[in-house]
């Protein structure tokens, strides 16, 4: 049976969940795709087969944990072992003025990106630490490490998912389970910038985003480094960003 | 730099020891480069640049110490004038030492900074100058768990690693623009080295009897390295870190 990935945050077929998946898939890993979104799972699902990869597409809301621990039993059903890698890319970039700010505002952020990122981890270290080994990746941002307004409560929650990753590594990779957290310091060219603020894009001019494709090589480059030289953060950038 | 034609190109390893420094030669030599290995005493280089060139690689020695301005701007030109274009350089230069603060001389202070930090400024530097004019290249700078920590009995050698550090984002940000790719890799752990061993053993320890995956594979250090100088220019890392998985930490 084929070895399993698990894809938590997928959206459009142009944004970076969907760029996973199919690198993922590239290497022969059955792709388990997990989003709010049936209609957008089933089509980044479908090209995947369509060239000969392995792929489901799971609806599910990731700051549930009986969603959360129904994504990974669907993996283990389907290939009779937990997924070897899991990538959790849930976020909202959710931006707004300090002031008007309403609570369920900041608390869903903190839901997705942190509550989220601990259902995902808990989940994951149930079932890869008895095998020994597997791979938990998060996808990070500049808000991780620095808060700025409008992104507050993006930052106040990705800092707090920033320290989930952290912890976990420490917890588990002693059990062979590598955690790494990956902080995206540029503008994603995908379809969360593209589709709401096109204007981005031109601003930046050519090469000034980072290509989603570029992203998830690095991904299954963490996910391939050999036990005894592991990464567990890295930042990823355009060259010719500032920062 | 995925489009690297890597032909007759050169990747300078400056501290090419036995360890670190050699795996990171060997794994630029296997990708096609010219691999120039610098070191104060060339004739220690010997072994590594016949082990290159039995692997079916080409490499060059050079003498070359990295706190003498003269013997870095020598060097360098050497490489550009005789050997091919400079598309890689790693500072690679060790100076770890253990001393309690009241027993740190200034001798000690200053040397350590000396090949830890002014090194790499001058080294960095050269490259910049090399790399500059055909806008492509990678500078990459070797960092320690003391580049972020100051520990205790490493006031010397963290001193130095920080100011490398803080020299290395300096140049990412200048230098980025200009496409040239400059990282900082934060090992954070020891790497399976006689000089580790010793220190193990010298700790009270058999360091026969470690488990596995205690150290770091130097060929695992190498392929970071090399990683990174793959990488495309529209998704750069400035810097990693690198640990075994039964690190703590």
């Amino acid at each position: 049976m084929a070895r399993g990935a698990l894809v938590l945050g997928v959206g459009a077929e142009a944004g970076l969940g969907g760029a996973l998946c199919r690198r993922f898939a590239r290497e022969g890993l059955a792709v388990f795709a997990v989003g709010r979104t049936q209609a957008k799972l089933d089509a980044v699902a479908a090209a995947i087969r369509a060239t000969g990869g392995g792929a489901h597409a799971l609806a599910a809301d990731v700051t549930s944990a009986g969603d959360m621990a129904a994504a990974f039993e669907a993996v283990e059903k389907a290939t009779g072992a937990p997924p070897e890698l899991v990538v959790y890319n849930a976020g909202n970039m959710a931006a707004g003025p300090l002031a008007e700010m309403t609570d369920a505002f900041f608390e869903a952020a903190w839901r997705v990106c942190a509550f989220g990122a601990f259902l995902c981890g808990r989940e994951a270290a149930r079932r890869m630490v008895p095998r020994g080994s597997g791979t938990l990746i998060f996808t990070g941002a500049t808000s991780s490490l620095r808060s700025r307004p409008p992104f507050i409560a993006f930052a106040a929650a990705k800092a707090a998912e920033r320290a989930v990753a952290h912890g976990l590594a420490r917890e588990f990779g002693p059990n062979g389970v590598h955690v790494a957290h990956v902080i995206v310091d540029g503008v994603i060219d995908g379809e969360l910038v593209n589709a709401r603020a096109p204007q981005i894009k031109e601003r930046l001019g050519a090469d000034g985003m980072i290509s989603i494709d570029a992203l998830a090589d690095t991904y299954w480059i963490l996910h391939t480094q050999a036990r005894s030289a592991w990464t567990l953060e890295l930042d990823l950038r355009p060259y010719k960003e500032q920062f | 730099m995925t489009d690297t034609d890597p032909r007759d190109s050169v990747a300078l390893v400056v501290g090419a020891g036995d360890f670190i420094g050699g795996a990171i030669a060997k794994r630029f030599a296997a990708g096609g480069y010219v691999a120039a290995v610098g070191r104060r005493k060339a004739d220690q280089l010997a072994p590594l640049v016949h082990e290159i060139e039995a692997g079916g690689g080409r490499a060059r020695a050079f003498a070359l110490d990295a706190r003498d301005e003269d013997s870095v701007e020598k060097v360098f030109a050497s490489i550009e004038r005789d050997v091919g274009p400079l598309e890689v350089m790693v500072y690679n230069v060790g100076a770890n030492v253990y001393f309690p603060i009241t027993e740190t001389t200034s001798r000690v202070f200053r040397k350590v900074w000396e090949m830890a930090c002014l090194g790499g400024f001058l080294c960095g530097r050269e490259a910049a100058r090399a790399m500059l004019p055909r806008k492509r290249g990678s500078i990459f700078f070797t960092g320690a768990t003391a580049s972020v920590r100051g520990g205790k009995g490493y006031a010397a050698f963290a001193a130095a690693k920080s100011g490398l550090r803080a020299l290395a984002q300096s140049m990412a940000r200048e230098l980025g623009p200009e496409n040239i790719h400059v990282a900082h890799l934060v090992i954070d752990a020891g790497v399976d080295t006689a000089w580790v061993r010793d220190r193990i053993q010298a700790s009270g320890r058999d360091p026969a009897q470690l488990p596995p995956d205690t150290l770091m594979n130097p060929a695992s250090v190498g392929e970071a390295y090399w990683m990174l100088h793959q990488q495309p220019s529209d998704a750069w890392t400035f810097e990693l870190d690198l640990r075994p998985h039964r690190e703590t930490w």
